[in-house]
């Protein structure tokens, strides 16, 4: 009784509900000759039924509550990073624009100014190298001293 | 909404309203259908405003799930404890994850699949052998697979087993992935679908583990209780 | 997109309106070298014209707007704004602002007591006294919601929403 067998297999699956339609319909239709199918099938629902019904564990309020100060603390960091992470790069970006923008202007005033001074001076180049090495130099050294100082702050707060 | 979404939506509905109605039978307990369909709209738009970085979004979601999450974890590590630190770990990956999250996907299968994997690497680290072997039997469990609860007192452990009776005892006594997919099945009432998704497994596996499950779930209650009623 | 129409609020209207004057400014400016300019790259190139009086002028617009988010911004966070402002417009190339921004303070909290702003560190209000963050029940000092353990002391700390005994 080959079918037999197979029906057995597909009874606790059609208890837990997660059969195909035509499988459901194979099972029925043995299930109506065979006495033994029948009473197999009940015992499993009446398992099924007891699992539905078992008594749902609940997460102490406590706990649930540290869950969603935690959690959300954490999306908001995650967004603010990814904004201040977005702004930073903008302004990098225009940083390196302002740093371009500025050799033009350079070479309008001194180039003039060191074509007077030093005559068949053409070396652009250093000037504009010399500039922005100085701009930025000044400009790093600004940082070191305001984040000293910030930290500083922020230790005695 | 544009016409055609709202078009698309309600053949969206009514298909899934008609595919429903065959599986009514074997799903119990989700009652009236507007009121189910109506929830899915309501998650899908909390869903989107997490994406978005909307705390109340977040609290809402995180009270929507807080029972079904804990209970599912209580299911595969056996310790409220832990099953309490897991639960705030996983809270904690939904914030860090969403935005990567895919708005398409199953926000529960997701969700479940990240509380499942934290379970596992905890279960890994802590008690590797649970993961793959059913529990001890019901005498010699009481010590050694069991660790103290640090914060909850034994006692409510205890009371928890009573209420569950002998079914929730010979359940905990099956090996993990057995009681998963069982949790899954019958408390959660999840579609196969859902849980060959969050097990990350095909359909077949998931229905071959289900059958297993219930054959040794079955023949652990006769075994413990002989002839008598387990309910 | 609506965070960055958010924080472009901040910037106060005078900025808004300066910058909108060096636009001007600036275009014709540039409208006036270009034409009575002598450079033979720029008389060949109309592209590079068109380049030529669009972009600087933009740059400044943005550079304009910027500082006054700076100023606006430096004094809701309770910082020195003025400082602030001065660096982010004399640190040349853009590198004060980038400094500000990487700088800056977190956003000041409004004191559920009496409304003021306080800065964001703070445990306790400063002009009526109410607690801002929850409190360590063994040594006192500020700690953040969702905590299980004091930073400072290690204890043990109870759920955020509870009442402290």
């Amino acid at each position: 009784m080959n079918d037999h067998e197979k029906i057995r297999e597909l009874l606790t699956l059609l208890a837990a509900g997660v059969l195909e339609p035509h499988e459901e319909k194979q099972v029925m239709d043995h299930m109506r000759s065979c006495e033994s199918c029948s009473a197999e099938l009940e015992d499993w629902k009446l398992l099924a039924g007891g699992l539905r019904r078992l008594p749902t564990p609940q997460p102490r309020a406590l706990v649930v509550e540290r869950a969603r100060a935690q959690a959300q603390i954490r999306l908001n960091e995650e967004f603010e990073h990814r904004w201040n992470r977005g702004v930073i790069v903008g302004l990098i970006v225009f940083a390196w624009v302002l740093t371009l923008l500025s050799w033009p202007l350079v070479r309008l005033l001194t180039g003039g100014l060191l074509g007077m001074l030093v005559p068949g001076f053409s070396h652009d180049w250093i000037v504009f190298g010399a500039f922005t090495t100085s701009v930025w130099l000044a400009g790093g050294a600004a940082a070191v001293l305001l984040s000293m100082q910030h930290r500083r702050e922020r230790r005695l707060a | 909404m544009s016409l055609f979404e709202v078009l698309a939506r309600s053949m969206d509905m009514i298909g899934g309203i008609a595919s429903f109605r065959l599986n009514m039978h074997s799903i119990s307990g989700l009652g009236d259908p507007a009121a189910y369909w109506e929830g899915q709209v309501a998650l899908e738009s909390d869903v989107a405003q997490l994406r978005g970085g909307d705390l109340d979004a977040l609290s809402a979601l995180l009270t929507r799930y807080q029972n079904r999450l804990y209970r599912y974890l209580l299911r595969l590590v056996r310790e409220p404890s832990e099953a309490e630190d897991l639960f705030q770990q996983t809270w904690l990956r939904v914030a860090e994850k969403i935005r990567q999250f895919d708005p398409r996907r199953n926000f529960e299968a997701w969700l479940f699949t990240l509380a499942r994997n934290l379970a596992i690497d905890h279960l890994r680290r802590i008690r590797p052998e649970s993961l793959d072997q059913p529990a001890a039997d019901a005498a010699g469990e009481s010590a050694a697979a069991r660790l103290p609860s640090r914060e909850r007192p034994a006692i409510e452990g205890i009371l928890a087993r009573e209420r569950a009776g002998r079914l929730g005892a010979a359940l905990e006594l099956l090996p993990m992935v057995q009681r998963e997919v069982l949790t899954l099945r019958f408390e959660e009432e999840m579609k196969l679908e859902e849980i060959a998704e969050v097990l990350d497994a095909p359909l077949s596996t998931v229905k071959t583990r289900l059958r297993r499950a219930l054959e040794r779930l079955r023949e652990t209650l006769e075994t413990q209780y002989p002839g008598e009623n387990w309910q | 997109m609506t965070r960055f129409t958010e924080e472009l609020s901040v910037i106060p209207r005078t900025a808004r309106f300066i910058a909108a004057l060096a636009w001007i400014l600036a275009t014709t400016g540039m409208i006036l070298v270009v034409t009575l300019g002598h450079d033979r790259d720029l008389a060949n190139s109309p592209a590079l014209r068109a380049f030529v009086i669009a972009f600087p002028p933009l740059v400044f617009t943005i550079y304009a707007l910027l500082i006054g988010y700076v100023y606006a911004d430096a004094k809701r966070r309770g910082m020195r704004y003025v400082m602030w402002t001065l660096l982010a417009v004399f640190i040349p190339d853009g590198i004060g602002i980038i400094l500000y921004f990487v700088l800056r303070d977190p956003p000041m909290r409004t004191c559920p007591g009496c409304a003021q702003l306080a800065k964001s560190g703070f445990t306790f209000c400063p002009h009526c006294g109410t607690s801002l963050l929850p409190t360590c029940p063994n040594c006192g000092r500020g700690v953040e919601p969702g905590w299980s353990n004091c930073p400072q002391c290690g204890t043990k700390l109870p759920a955020p929403g509870t009442r402290a005994a």
